[in-house]
């Protein structure tokens, strides 16, 4: 399983560095959506500043599901028959699709929050709270990729759309992006209270979601 | 004649396109193990009587609710009459909550488990699921009012209200699963998973709202210092809501399995219909 | 009597009934469609 995952995930992250698409496509978007969040809530720079963690994460989250898209489509072409006939073990197709998914996402993430800081003034405090930031914001991102792929991969062995994705991926994707903004809060300059927990939070859920996918998955993509 | 059996889903007027339905032996050639599930569950509905007494007696506990609710009890303490939706929202949001999403919960793990694998799971399942979502529906509504007449507000961001919204959106996104298309067992196991998601989902979003909610806003307004001292005629009241709701649920989803059953022999017949006018014609080609 | 009770009641009981209602009309409809209730009675009863 640990064999195939590697392979999946070489594979994906080799598809991204060609085509370019998470970097130049959605990159882009994810920076209009903050410049529009901007527009939105006005010129006031508490505001904006007070508002940064969540729009950071809703964008995230954005961004999360295109990237999910994204890494099925890829798939789409040979769909589950393909995968099974080619012999690839579901668990490990899941599993490194969901790691090079979360890798890129994560990627874009930190652009995305160093940019925030910049356009709405929030500005960084101490080193710890940053790192703290960092780390929560990988198991979140972590955890919104193993539970998109999962949701993506039960696209991939029927003909669910892609507007039915999100309306199953935003509740599961919700205490995530509630803890992640409570752990981005003291980086952009808010109170440090609990990150600790929030932290612990996160983790709970990336193990969650990863294990529950890497189990299910299995049965996803059988024959019936 | 044409046959369009997906345009037909839904639409009366479209039924009558193809009036020989009952004239048509209901077979595939081959008979699959789905088709014998189906047709002993049909049989077995056939001879199901328990379904119209549960609801009668659904139907009188619900009256009996409403009078002594109405007209009977005393208004409740601290509350005065608004505190009449005691008897109608607590029982409603144990019919959401646990009955319905632990039916869900417990038979899409019997689906999934390989020893109890039967579609009659998945049909519960997804039958108590919709009528769940309505009492879910009927939940925030009738706590809204309340909510309204208490607090001042329809609508408070208390960690018990956040999680009732999204576990109403997580029965929604369950329900379009179920919709999409599929053979009958690929379609168990897909809607299996996303119950069993959802499950694990709640008490998730329940922890993480809670500490959201008690490390950031101190009071909560859904724990107010009322010190309700239920007793006599208003337990009685509460007690009897409670089994209404109960009945009336297992009666709808009792009719809702055999929708179910019905839905998928017509399209059996539909799908048989199909072949044979296929084979008909190329045997006029011939 | 106040207009929120009454409102939550009749909210709750209306639309559970006409929930009820329109499964057991779909029903029938299908028992129709299928040749009636009849057609579902085992043969080798």
């Amino acid at each position: 399983m640990l064999k195939s995952s590697w392979i999946v995930f070489k594979k994906d992250v080799k598809i991204e560095m060609k085509s370019r698409v998470l970097a130049f496509q959605v990159l882009p978007l994810a920076g209009a959506v903050l410049i529009i969040f901007g527009f939105a809530l006005g010129p006031d720079n508490q505001v904006l500043s007070r508002a940064a963690p969540g729009l950071v994460w809703i964008t995230i989250l954005l961004v999360s599901l295109l990237a999910v898209t994204r890494s099925i489509a890829i798939e789409d072409e040979i769909g589950a028959d393909g995968i099974r006939l080619f012999g690839i073990d579901p668990g490990g197709l899941y599993l490194g699709k969901t790691m090079a998914a979360t890798i890129q996402v994560f990627l874009i993430g930190v652009v995305i929050i160093f940019s925030s800081a910049a356009i709405f003034n929030s500005g960084f405090s101490d080193i710890l709270s940053i790192l703290a930031m960092v780390l929560g914001g990988f198991l979140a991102v972590g955890a919104l990729c193993s539970a998109g792929i999962l949701f993506g991969m039960m696209s991939l062995a029927s003909n669910v759309r892609e507007t039915l994705l999100p309306l199953l991926f935003l509740p599961v994707a919700a205490p995530v992006v509630l803890a992640a903004t409570k752990v981005s809060v003291p980086a952009l300059g808010g109170s440090k209270a609990s990150i600790l927990e929030w932290l612990g939070v996160l983790a709970v859920l990336f193990i969650a979601y990863l294990s529950v996918g890497t189990v299910v998955s299995e049965s996803l993509l059988e024959e019936n | 004649m044409t046959l369009e059996v997906n345009a037909t889903k839904g639409n009366s007027e479209s039924y009558d396109q193809i009036p020989n339905v009952a004239h048509v032996e209901p077979r595939l050639p081959g008979v699959s193990q789905e088709d014998g599930e189906l047709d002993s569950a049909l049989r077995a509905s056939y001879h199901c009587r328990w379904r119209t007494i549960v609801g009668v007696l659904g139907l009188l506990t619900t009256l009996l609710t409403l009078v002594l609710g109405l007209f009977v009890t005393p208004p409740v303490q601290v509350l005065g009459n608004t505190g009449r939706l005691l008897y109608v929202h607590p029982a409603l949001a144990w019919g959401a909550l646990y009955l319905a999403f632990g039916t869900t919960t417990v038979a899409s793990l019997l689906w999934l488990w390989k020893r109890t694998r039967s579609l009659f799971w998945d049909r519960v399942a997804g039958a108590s699921a919709e009528v769940g979502a309505l009492f879910l529906a009927l939940t925030l509504i009738t706590g809204s009012i309340w909510g309204r007449t208490t607090w001042g507000v329809w609508w408070t961001w208390d960690a018990r209200l956040t999680l009732t919204a999204v576990l109403l959106v997580l029965y929604l996104g369950y329900m379009a699963v179920r919709s999409v298309g599929g053979s009958p067992s690929a379609k168990a196991t897909r809607n299996s998973i996303t119950a069993l998601i959802a499950a694990v989902d709640v008490p998730i979003v329940h922890f993480s709202v809670d500490w959201w909610n008690t490390l950031h806003q101190k009071a909560s307004v859904l724990t107010p210092n009322l010190n309700l001292r239920v007793h006599g005629i208003i337990a009685v009241t509460m007690g009897i809501s409670f089994v209404a709701v109960t009945l009336i649920w297992v009666y709808l989803v009792r009719l809702r399995y055999e929708n179910m059953l019905l839905e998928q022999a017509k399209e059996r017949a539909y799908i048989s219909i199909s072949i044979q006018e296929r084979l008909k014609e190329s045997e006029d080609v011939k | 009597m106040n207009s929120y009770v009454v409102a939550g009641y009749s909210v709750a009981v209306v639309s559970t009934a006409i929930y009820g209602a329109s499964l057991y009309l779909k029903k029938m409809r299908l028992l129709k469609l299928m040749g009636g209730k009849d057609k579902l009675k085992p043969e080798n009863d």
